[in-house]
């Protein structure tokens, strides 16, 4: 591991709800850009992110198609940044509370993305350079 | 606590929340605290120019205002429609602050 910072994210909100979560992922995604390490814990709706059935639609409204329409998911953005995160080098990790997993039936999740308690957020928090918590408005 | 960031997500015109950030940014700049408010999503609204917007007294007392220019992209709001004291950012300055020890406040 090299000497780059590390950041940890929590993030709450469910996807397709907030423009939070895409602020939050940029955030993310800009650290990483600059080769900083970065731990995201998923609580609550936020385990829904990289939920590997998240599927594009059409736009009847628009007169789109499902790929005209290019509907963005958020699983995408997410295995996205783990493979950037890979090719570079970067440590990225993204844990997604049990708990709220199983409320949800939501256990099935991209690859790269793993089940985890709020023991292992007070790890990755307590062994980070700093901490930001995206919380639910 | 060495410099503080609030990134404020929330419309001023619809919520009373993001007085309340300017208030506590002010205050944490007046007891030593280099403050900074973030303006992304609907925050951005505030920063035009010709509006009413608790920003004016924040950057009256030397809190830092910066606009997030992907928000500002999105909602057709050109940077010279920004009121005096917003200058115009990106994601990479929470980053900055991260990088930096800040404690960042998430509204």
């Amino acid at each position: 591991m090299s000497k780059s910072k590390t950041f940890t994210v929590v993030l709450m909100d469910a996807p397709f709800e907030s423009s939070r979560t895409t602020t939050a992922l940029r955030v993310v995604d800009a650290a990483l850009k600059r080769g900083i390490n970065v731990n995201v814990f998923a609580y609550e709706g936020a385990v829904l992110l990289p939920f590997k059935h998240q599927q594009p639609h059409a736009n009847a409204v628009h007169g789109h198609d499902v790929e005209q329409e290019d509907h963005p998911l958020p699983r995408e953005w997410v295995a996205g940044m783990i493979a950037s995160a890979k090719d570079a080098g970067t440590a990225f990790e993204w844990i997604n509370c049990g708990l709220c997993v199983d409320e949800r039936g939501a256990g099935e999740c991209i690859d790269g993305v793993r089940r985890g308690t709020p023991a292992d957020l007070w790890k990755m928090a307590t062994a980070s350079d700093n901490s930001l918590v995206v919380a639910t408005a | 606590m060495r410099e503080m960031m609030i990134v404020e997500t929330r419309d001023a015109a619809e919520h009373r929340g993001p007085a309340r950030s300017a208030e506590l940014a002010i205050g944490m700049h007046h007891e030593g605290v280099p403050a900074t408010i973030f303006l992304a999503e609907n925050a951005v609204f505030a920063a035009r120019r010709g509006s009413e917007s608790p920003l004016d007294r924040a950057i009256a007392k030397g809190v830092a205002v910066a606009a997030d220019s992907f928000a500002l992209k999105e909602r057709g709001i050109a940077p010279h429609e920004l009121r005096k004291g917003v200058a115009v950012s990106d994601v990479g300055l929470i980053v900055d602050k991260l990088v930096r020890g800040s404690s960042v406040m998430w509204r």
